[in-house]
């Protein structure tokens, strides 16, 4: 046994000391840690890729990293503070640009009028104004771009400005291609002169022809020549770089390399800018328009204000002249003159304030209150129109002496059925305006004979302070002298002495015709006496009737014809008749009525009328004056 | 890093099913609304050939294109063809024996394989048996396909695209 261990001793001993330390080892924990630390940071560098241990690590490193955020968020804020800072700043920073530029392109096409006019197809079309702007703006955009092989149609790479993927990209790109084919084969057109171009919707498609491979550009916007010649540069360096997977790319075997990349310099774009030059010109010109403009408008109303000033003036300063007006309150409101006033009934009207002072009606408008002026003109006005007489008949003293003389007699007549009154309203007025009426009117003979009403047959005459009344007149007339000129407040001394009344004058014509004898010359003819006696006698009958002042004659007329004895009595009595009635016709032809006139019977003649004549015998009227006309 | 893409033809005679091959290939879908095609139909798919990722370009040719002139263009840089015959018309075999004929004399390196479709329709079946042994022997490859069906199709199109891959 011993044999058998010394034996093993030999064979294995380092073997055996090398186990045990190997044992060792395995349960010496510290230095398995050790031993593993020195390994694993390899360990995982070498599997890094390896999908296992990507699971297998995830589930504590996430768990483990949730944990720790828990329970001390401070730290990983810390930690994450250096990158995370720039990355938001970053991202402030871009987001603050894209808002400046919408403000800046906002404000160059703000206030335009074609600015309005891409609002109105925005809305219309109903997208954002932005893209509208964008759309109006943009030189070109070259949208996408496709590097197809030439012969086989396929799609080597893409680059795209929009992040949107297209359904099948590869089959765009065939389709291009096919689309040139039946193009080339239907128009029998060789290889050398390809399509260059197609027009899609607004958008261009450009086809730019490569050795072994066709850059397609799908372009928005009018795209210049420069760009194409830069795109024919883009594709023949990538001929250059890539020539064999552009020659073989249909064949290619394995993965191929992706050119995406290199097309992005491709996807060029050009906005209409306007040079800060220009943009200052446009600044400019908008600036001095828009100052030209508000300094127009300015002016307008400071034109309108000055202009409506003036007229307030005017029209305030004639208010306050003007009797039965008191502005309360004006203004300039709306670019009208707004007055607020107390307004007399018997003032002057505003349309007649303005029309005196040539100021448009439009520009003004009243707000008027009645009041009841107690200005003495306009007092006197409506005493005036209370009282039925003209204004101008009603003069106040201190106005008299300037006034245009007074036609009084014109005034009497006028006032004559209210003239009473009128003195007693004028002595009303005198006494409560304390003016001094101009009452005594001038007293020459032509008034106070209009004031009398005098007759025509009456003279009027001064002798000294006494009016001397000469003339036939009517007593009733002659008895109201007095009171007609109380009525009138002229206070005169009248003689009236020399007055003959109506009365009297009938009396003297009655005692001077009564029985009066108009003698023939022969059978029916008036000698030349008898004649003159006729022609006398209706002379004073006319003017005694004038006198009765109702055209009346106080008398009847009996007529009675007369003979001499030569003739026996029934030709007398015919001769008396016809003499009769001559004369009563030679009265009746000079105004007299037939009733008042009568023949007198035969039988009425004395025997001792043996005269070739008639009489006139004159009797009282039994009416008095008589009712009917002669 | 991309997947390989290749670009194939599909030719025949026209109504011979071409576009319904090519439509229950892609999209699995068959109609019977026959519409022809027009100049081209392009269509991609997606097929694995065995671990190998490969994108087909899938050119559908309108029958009556097939002119000499028309193919050589649409031809241009095409890797593989699938000539397409309807077994129940004869003459379209003849036609696909003289596009074979074509692609030979012309595009030598062009990959082909040979789709009998309407294989649904057996009564009125006109395709005889030797003429497809005789074909096999002379190293085509020939698929009986239906597009309604789909039988023969997916195997059709991976057959083709395996050769393309074998380069």
């Amino acid at each position: 046994m011993a044999e058998i261990e010394q034996l093993r001793k030999l064979l294995i001993e380092r073997e055996q000391q090398r186990l045990d330390e190997l044992e060792q080892q395995l349960n010496d924990r510290e230095h398995r840690i050790d031993s593993l630390g020195e390994i694993l940071p390899e360990s995982l560098q070498r599997l890094q890729h390896d999908r296992n241990l990507q699971l297998s690590l995830r589930p504590p490193l996430v768990h483990g990293i949730e944990e720790t955020i828990q329970r001390n968020p401070k730290r990983f804020a810390a930690m994450f503070y250096p990158v995370l800072g720039p990355a938001i700043r970053r991202a402030v920073s871009e987001a603050l640009k894209g808002l400046l530029e919408n403000i800046n392109r906002t404000m160059d096409h703000g206030f335009s009028l074609r600015s309005w006019r891409w609002r109105i197809e925005a809305w219309r079309a109903g997208v954002p104004f932005s893209q509208i702007v964008l759309k109006h703006t943009l030189a070109y955009s070259i949208d996408e771009v496709f590097l197809v092989q030439r012969h086989s149609g396929l799609l080597i790479a893409r680059a795209t400005r929009d992040s949107a993927e297209v359904l099948d990209r590869d089959a765009v790109a065939a389709m291009l291609t096919a689309i040139q084919r039946f193009m080339q084969e239907s128009f029998a057109i060789d290889d050398d002169h390809p399509v260059r171009s197609l027009e899609v919707g607004e958008h261009t498609l450009w086809n730019i022809p490569g050795e072994h491979a066709v850059l397609v550009a799908l372009i928005q916007g009018t795209v210049v020549r420069e760009a194409r010649h830069m795109l024919q540069t883009q594709l023949e360096s990538l001929h250059q770089l890539h020539e064999q997977l552009l020659q073989n790319f249909h064949t290619y075997q394995g993965q191929q390399p992706v050119l995406d990349e290199e097309l992005q310099s491709c996807l060029l774009r050009k906005e209409l800018t306007v040079s800060s030059s220009n943009k200052l010109k446009k600044h400019i010109i908008r600036l001095c328009v828009l100052a030209i403009i508000v300094l127009g408008i300015c002016f307008w109303y400071g034109w309108r204000w000055w202009w409506l000033d003036i007229d307030r003036d005017k029209l305030l300063q004639s208010l306050d002249q003007q009797p039965g007006w008191v502005v309360l309150n004006d203004t300039i409101d709306n670019g009208k003159i707004a007055v607020h006033a107390l307004r007399d009934p018997l003032a002057v009207t505003p349309d007649e304030i303005l029309t005196q002072h040539h100021i448009d009606a439009e520009r003004v408008s009243f707000r008027l209150e009645n009041y009841q002026s107690m200005d003495s003109q306009l007092a006197i006005k409506r005493l005036a129109d209370a009282v039925g007489i003209p204004l101008s008949f009603l003069q106040l003293e201190t106005q008299a002496q300037t006034a245009q003389p007074i036609d009084h007699g014109q005034w009497f007549s006028v006032a004559k059925p209210v003239k009473r009154s009128v003195w007693q309203d004028l002595q009303v007025l005198d006494r409560s305006l304390g003016l001094q009426l101009l009452k005594a009117p001038n007293l020459d003979l032509g008034n106070l004979s209009r004031i009398l009403a005098a007759p025509e047959n009456v003279e009027l005459q001064w002798r000294g302070d006494v009016l001397v009344l000469n003339g036939q007149v009517d007593a009733r007339w002659r008895d109201g002298l007095q009171a007609r000129l109380a009525e009138f407040g002229v206070d005169v001394i009248v003689d009236d002495l020399s007055i003959v009344t109506f009365e009297h004058y009938a009396s003297l014509f009655q005692q001077r015709w009564n029985n009066q004898l108009l003698v023939f010359a022969d059978n029916t003819v008036l000698n030349a006496d008898g004649a003159d006696t006729l022609a006398l006698f209706t002379q004073e009958a006319i003017a005694l009737k004038s006198l009765s002042g109702e055209n009346v004659l106080p008398f009847t007329m009996q007529i009675s014809g007369l003979t001499d004895g030569e003739f026996t009595t029934p030709l007398n009595t015919g001769l008396r008749t016809q003499r009769a009635q001559s004369i009563q016709n030679e009265l009746m032809a000079a105004g007299f009525a037939s009733e008042l006139i009568s023949i007198a019977e035969i039988s009425q003649a004395s025997a001792e009328d043996n005269v070739r004549a008639v009489r006139i015998t004159l009797q009282e009227r039994a009416d008095g004056n008589g009712s009917g006309q002669d | 890093m991309t997947d390989p893409v290749r670009k194939i033809c599909l030719l025949g005679s026209f109504a011979v099913g071409k576009t319904s091959l090519c439509q229950r290939f892609v999209n699995n879908v068959f109609s019977t609304n026959y519409q022809t095609t027009v100049g081209v139909n392009i269509v991609t798919k997606q097929v694995a050939v065995g671990q190998q990722q490969l994108k087909l370009v899938i050119w559908d040719i309108a029958g009556e294109s097939a002119t000499p002139a028309v193919l050589k263009s649409y031809l241009l840089g095409s890797q593989g063809c699938l000539l397409i015959a309807d077994g129940t018309r004869l003459e379209t075999l003849t036609e696909v024996d003289r596009l074979h004929s074509y692609l030979q004399q012309h595009n030598p390196d062009i990959a082909t394989s040979c789709l009998l479709n309407k294989a649904d329709l057996d009564e009125q079946w006109e395709a005889p048996p030797e003429w497809l042994v005789e074909r096999r022997e002379r190293g085509w490859m020939v698929q009986r396909t239906s597009a309604m069906t789909g039988a023969g199709v997916e195997q059709g199109f991976i057959e083709l695209a395996s050769q393309l891959l074998k380069g």
